[in-house]
């Protein structure tokens, strides 16, 4: 069922994409990139899930579902509490199915939306910043998501595609940890 | 281009979609991780987060420049303090598409 969902899914993500470029090694290459970025956001919803010790079916079935939108509401609601893997299997699902539908709709729909209208280009933004809000539980997470947001516009200018996120995060997050250790090896020699 | 060349193209699409989040996860989810990884990997949230938005305010596409006092960046600043405020993703959502839809507004007046 996973592999249906994805299969159905890529194809209405990137099927534009593909016909666009008439090169088939290229979209592929692009969709592989995309989804390693994917990849990265189902670790720490693993760990959440399963701590480590869960049957890969389930990981597979579940992690599978992973996008940027349901990642982030998996983190909130985890940090939270009262959310468990069978939450997340959902979330990550329907997100997807509401993705396809709305991507048919948007096909015969869209047309009477102006484009721009109501700041509706505005509404993963502000989601964002609302979840970013969410995950900052202290001042290591706060610096790290400063940390984050400097190597990110400066990976932007330099790099192409959206490499940019996977390398500013791993350096913010790596940073953040140091900094963790350094001001709990203070405390502790104090 | 024919049918089954789009129907190979559409497999593969699937292939590469699944197998990165699949493979890495299923060979983990078999083993306890080490107490560094875990913390490192709570922090992974909030810097993928920062890093997705970050650019989207400072920075313009096509070329990629940095640019200070886009109206994404104006409209950011009321829409965080109400996220830190109440909290609400809805609400903030809303804040945000407005904020933004007026700036957006004033800017074409101007």
């Amino acid at each position: 069922m996973a592999d249906g969902f994805n299969v159905y899914y890529s194809f209405c993500r990137w099927f534009p994409v593909y016909c666009r470029c008439h090169d088939r090694q290229r979209s592929l290459h692009h969709i592989y990139c995309c989804n390693h970025l994917h990849g990265k956001f189902a670790a720490p919803v693993d760990e959440f899930c399963h701590g480590g010790s869960f049957p890969g079916c389930f990981t597979s079935f579940s992690d599978a579902g992973v996008t940027d939108e349901s990642f982030a509401v998996n983190m909130a609601r985890f940090n939270q509490g009262g959310w468990n893997r069978y939450s997340a299997l959902v979330l990550n699902h329907v997100t997807n199915a509401t993705w396809i539908v709305s991507t048919v709709a948007g096909c015969y729909v869209g047309q009477f939306i102006p484009a721009g209208s109501f700041g509706i280009d505005y509404a993963l933004t502000g989601m964002f910043i609302c979840l970013l809000v969410f995950q900052l539980r202290g001042t290591v997470f706060a610096i790290t998501a400063l940390i984050a947001a400097f190597c990110s516009v400066l990976a932007y200018l330099w790099l192409p595609g959206n490499a940019y996120v996977i390398v500013s995060s791993c350096l913010a997050a790596t940073a953040g940890f140091a900094i963790k250790r350094a001001m709990r090896h203070r405390k502790q020699t104090t | 281009m024919n049918s089954f060349d789009y129907i190979i193209l559409i497999i593969l699409m699937g292939a590469v979609t699944y197998l990165p989040r699949m493979l890495p996860l299923v060979a983990l989810s078999s083993r306890r991780l080490p107490v560094w990884f875990t913390e490192w990997l709570e922090l992974i949230p909030v810097a993928i987060l920062s890093a997705l938005i970050a650019p989207t305010l400072l920075a313009s596409t096509e070329p990629r420049t940095f640019s200070l006092g886009k109206p994404e960046l104006l409209a950011a600043l009321p829409t965080l303090l109400f996220a830190l405020k109440t909290r609400s993703l809805a609400g903030t959502v809303i804040v945000g598409m407005f904020c933004y839809w007026g700036l957006k507004l004033v800017a074409l007046s101007n």
